[in-house]
């Protein structure tokens, strides 16, 4: 047990539950489909509470709640380019914004039940028979950075206290984002509405929107001072040239 | 049309970065003489300075966004060297031109610069946003011309050389919009030519520099009338700079917006290469290209080593560059009789039209306030052309003849604008 590692996982652990309530406050606000919204506001609730749970977890382990570990950091810009997809989804139809915003869930969701069910297996190895005796040695360097008064029997049961408290409610909520996203995505796949062909041509510059469509006077090809392109305006995707480039040698 | 240039720009050799630093002899050179330079050597070197200010200004977005010291590091060295290369073009210019002299140089830049990638954009819709950007500056021109007239009696076709022509284009009075009008659909960064994505960020280089340079030397006049001017244009360079700006696609990481502004570096140093006729600036353009070569490579081995992509596969393995400042008076001309009244319409998230004949706007037009407010005591764009006709029959100037039939349309189109109010 490398008591520094623990510090830094729970300041990473804090911190995704932080960014997962900003997330459902966040999508709760913008859904318009009641049972979404209703779920990302319970979810959100109980997120920070999972928040509650950590900052005591860290303060009886002897940690600084306030301590931003480095993983933390790198969590929290992960969680928050979750969050910035909101600001490209220009163009899709309110369904696919509503899908964007759950697939952001399912992603939060599944970091998150991994940070529990990493706490879980600690927990589980802590009391391992024999794990204690080796920790409590005076050598073990778990041991010797820990706080004076805390033993390594408290840490396992504060530890394990936590995840009791929210490992329940961690995998209703993964599991509630996967069936939901599945079952919605499906529904939309099978029945429809399919969304307007031409909902990104209105925020995007395209071939298929005529100019003549958007502009009362456009100049028009002329041979001598507006010779037609050479080429088309759109070329192949990057991954159909990376697959149809010539082999070279 | 100039005979296209094509190299490889992923491994055409250029200079060692290490050796790209210079000393302040090296960096500072000895400047043109306004009285024989080439009307499109000085736009050149305004373009440019356009172009190095904006990657030195990217360069820094992208610092302070990151922390990836290896990224860091990189954009530092060649920031610096972007740095003392925008040095060496602004100081070409020389000490005794004037500013106003030199704001008509910077409207030409904007005129032909706009009116040749317009004429070869192949994407229709940004061909139109150029269009319209162009009308614009070319009604700048021959405001500040006005300007250059009644403050220092100089010709503004010793600037221009007859190269482009001065006459009124959309009322700048028509400039002013509501911000939100001013936004564009974006290319869409998968399947857009790197030719449009070239032609754009060029533009907006240039469009960006000359809003920084009106909106410095605004201030140094002391006639208030200048100074107002200077605020009434620099305000839509503004607009420009938000309108081309709002064709990127916002989804480009900033890996490849760097790698972007590399290769039109590269792209723009190559066209001055092939068409500058003054030997010893042909030089300077010829050491930077290979500078700016070198950039391109380490910051392409960035983008695979960080995001596992070939920015060949990205941006072609080819660069053929064909642009070159040249007259475009009979496309403009022509742009003009078509597009003069046109005007911008918010991005039509209903499907509709981005633009609209000015008698076709409808009644609630965002820009209508706009306009109401910022033109409410008076225009300097106008003012000028009423103080110039005040003027105009007390003393003999070369350009007389020029600036009065000009001023004649642009009383005449005033009245055909006010007349729509």
């Amino acid at each position: 047990m490398q008591y520094p590692v623990m510090l830094d996982k729970l300041s990473e652990f804090l911190m995704v539950e932080q960014c997962g309530f900003e997330l459902y406050k966040v999508v709760a606000s913008r859904s318009t489909t009641p049972e979404l919204k209703q779920k990302y506001e319970e979810f959100g609730r109980e997120t920070a509470h999972h928040r509650e749970v950590l900052i005591r977890l860290i303060e009886r382990l002897g940690g600084d709640p306030s301590y931003v570990s480095p993983p933390a950091r790198v969590a929290q810009f992960k969680a928050a380019k979750l969050l910035e997809s909101a600001l490209a989804v220009d163009g899709l139809s309110q369904a696919e914004i509503e899908m964007n915003d759950l697939e952001n869930v399912l992603l939060a969701e599944t970091k998150d039940h991994a940070d529990w069910h990493l706490l879980s297996e600690i927990a589980k190895q802590m009391a391992t028979p024999g794990m204690m005796d080796k920790l409590s040695e005076p050598t073990s360097q778990a041991a010797g950075m820990m706080p004076s008064g805390l033993s390594i029997t408290d840490m396992q049961q504060a530890i394990q206290a936590a995840v009791d408290e929210v490992e329940d409610e961690e995998d209703e909520h993964l599991e509630w984002a996967r069936e939901t996203l599945t079952r919605m995505c499906l529904e939309q796949a099978m029945n429809g509405p399919a969304p307007s062909p031409e909902r990104w041509q209105r925020v995007i510059s395209n071939p298929y929107t005529p100019v003549e469509q958007l502009h009362p006077a456009p100049m028009l090809d002329d041979p001598d001072l507006l010779p037609p392109s050479e080429q088309p305006m759109w070329q192949d995707s990057p991954a159909v040239r990376a697959v149809r480039a010539p082999v070279s040698g | 049309m100039a005979v296209p240039t094509t190299l490889d720009p992923w491994r055409e050799k250029g200079i060692p970065l290490e050796q790209q630093f210079r000393s302040w002899r090296e960096i500072v050179k000895s400047p043109y003489s306004k009285l024989d330079v080439d009307a499109y050597t000085r736009t050149r070197i305004i373009l440019m300075n356009g172009i190095e200010i904006e990657a030195w200004n990217f360069s820094h977005q992208f610092h302070r966004s990151t922390d990836n010291q290896e990224i860091r590091a990189l954009l530092a060295r060649t920031r610096r060297v972007e740095e003392q290369q925008q040095i060496t073009v602004n100081w070409l210019n020389p000490g005794d031109q004037t500013i106003i002299e030199t704001t008509i140089g910077y409207e030409q830049v904007a005129i032909d610069m706009t009116a040749y990638l317009a004429r070869n954009e192949p994407d229709p819709y940004v061909r139109e946003a150029f269009n319209f950007g162009l009308l614009e500056d070319f009604d700048h021109l021959y405001r500040y011309s006005e300007l250059l007239d009644y403050l220092e009696g100089t010709d503004p076709n010793t600037i221009v050389q007859g190269k482009t022509d001065i006459i009124p284009g959309r009322p700048t009075q028509d400039h002013h919009n509501d911000p939100e009008v001013r936004l564009l659909k974006h290319y869409e960064k998968n399947r857009a030519l790197p030719l449009s994505k070239l032609h754009i960020m060029t533009l907006l280089s240039g469009e960006q520099q000359t809003y920084n340079y009106y909106k410095n030397v605004g201030s140094f006049f002391t006639d208030p009338l200048a100074r107002r001017l200077y605020a009434e244009i620099g305000e839509v360079e503004e607009e420009h700079v938000t309108f081309y700006g709002s064709l990127l696609d916002p989804t480009e990481t900033m890996l490849e917006r760097q790698v972007l502004h590399e290769l039109m570096e590269v792209y723009n140093y190559l066209h001055c290469v092939q068409q500058e006729p003054d030997e010893r600036i042909r030089g300077i353009w010829d050491q930077f290209l290979h500078m700016e070569l070198t950039h391109l490579q380490l910051w392409a081995e960035m983008m695979r080593k960080y995001e596992g992509r070939d920015p060949a596969e990205l941006f072609g393995d080819t660069l053929t560059v064909d642009f070159q400042f040249t007259e475009n008076k009979e496309y403009i001309r022509r742009t003009l009789e078509r597009q003069r009244d046109v005007r911008e319409l918010p991005l039509p998230l209903d499907g509709g039209p981005n633009w609209a004949l000015k008698d076709q706007l409808p009644s609630d037009w965002q820009s209508y306030a706009y306009q109401a407010a910022v033109n409410a005591d008076g225009v300097p764009s106008e003012e000028i052309v009423d103080r110039q006709r005040r003027e105009a029959q007390r003393t003999e100037r070369p350009g007389n003849d020029l600036l009065e039939r000009a001023r004649e349309l642009a009383v005449q189109f005033r009245g055909a604008t006010d007349e729509k109010r």
